[in-house]
């Protein structure tokens, strides 16, 4: 059944996301939905990268929710005035000071249905070997790593990484190769 | 969860949290939201996969889905909500219930964890019990029907999309 939005209050504003109260029609019967925006959102990009020895070059950072360091792809939010493809780019440029040769777009999933707006663009890129310098934030502090592809692939599907963005994308670039997809 | 995160406000599934930290002289806040967790189950009958279609209000369109569920502030026995998610939202009794994995699906600020099961339908029944609001339909697919939807980025819902590929990844 289609829910149409009747209004909206902003219930907290935090430095990244904002928690709305939509009050919604469901057959001319109104209720409420919770739901989370982020700030300026236009978007978030996932970018396996693949190097010109098939190693994977992922990152390894802290994160507040895991209460650990965790490796994933690279990835980061879409900015102003920037495509899905200029961003993801732009994040592997910062991140892990790669070169891309070749980048392709393989999907783009929403993690959380139910609540968020989130909504994620998934690119293959095969990078250079010789890598940059990052190019990070003040408070970003991430860690390049070059690991092979059958071992990341292990990793994303074992309990120690939970990340559904870095599961998706080596899971759907695990049936490119197998020739499911 | 990191005790200098202050609670700001409480939400229906989920509450907002917040602190702040101090690096080089320069401050920041940083945003967590804290959800209670969900089971999904990757539903088999036979050779083909069990979905369910509802509308997603973000989304705003109907999306399809493996069978998900929120877990209650009291439940710890994920097995025993994934076996009543079934029959609540589908009128299907499960049998081979199995652990498949566990998911962060946003993991920068979002605590949500959701643990994927498989299992197979013992029974289909007439017992369904939605809850207000919710209105669930039964979608069945075959290996070649979900990979194509998949192919063409039909399947938009990250759970589902990784669990269907993972499963057929590791030779199903």
């Amino acid at each position: 059944m289609k829910e149409i939005k009747v209004s909206t209050k902003e219930m907290f504003r935090g430095s990244l996301y904002t928690f709305y109260r939509d009050t919604v029609s469901i057959d001319n019967v109104e209720t409420t939905r919770d739901v989370i925006k982020l700030n300026n959102y236009l978007g978030a990009v996932q970018v396996l990268c693949i190097d010109e020895f098939d190693r994977v070059i992922a990152v390894k950072q802290y994160r507040h929710v895991a209460k650990k360091y965790v490796m994933s792809c690279v990835g980061g939010y879409i900015e102003l005035n920037e495509s899905p493809l200029d961003a993801a780019v732009r994040e592997v440029e910062e991140e892990i000071g790669g070169e891309i040769i070749d980048i392709v777009q393989v999907g783009c999933y929403w993690p959380l249905v139910a609540y968020s707006y989130e909504k994620s663009f998934h690119f293959v890129a095969k990078i250079k070997c010789e890598l940059k310098d990052q190019n990070l934030d003040t408070f970003e502090d991430i860690e390049v790593v070059k690991i092979s592809y059958d071992e990341f692939y292990k990793y994303v599907n074992s309990e120690q990484c939970m990340s559904l963005n870095s599961k998706l994308i080596m899971n759907y670039y695990q049936m490119f190769l197998k020739k499911l997809v | 969860m990191n005790k200098n995160f202050k609670l700001m406000c409480s939400g229906v599934i989920f509450d907002f949290y917040q602190n702040e930290i101090e690096k080089n002289g320069k401050k920041q806040k940083f945003d967590l939201i804290k959800h209670n967790g969900a089971i999904a189950v990757l539903l088999k009958d036979g050779e083909e996969l069990i979905f369910v279609k509802q509308f997603r209000y973000p989304v705003q369109d109907e999306v399809i889905e493996i069978l998900a569920g929120k877990i209650e502030k009291n439940e710890t026995d994920l097995k025993e909500v994934a076996k009543r998610e079934c029959l609540e939202e589908l009128g299907v009794e499960i049998k081979n219930l199995n652990y498949f994995d566990t998911i962060r699906p946003s993991g920068g600020v979002c605590t949500e964890l959701i643990t994927i099961f498989t299992a197979d339908v013992l029974k289909y029944t007439d017992t369904t019990n939605f809850d207000e609001f919710e209105s669930v339909q039964m979608v069945k697919m075959t290996k070649q029907e979900i990979i194509e939807r998949i192919r063409t980025n039909k399947i938009v819902d990250g759970k589902t999309a990784y669990a269907v590929m993972r499963y057929y990844n590791e030779g199903n």
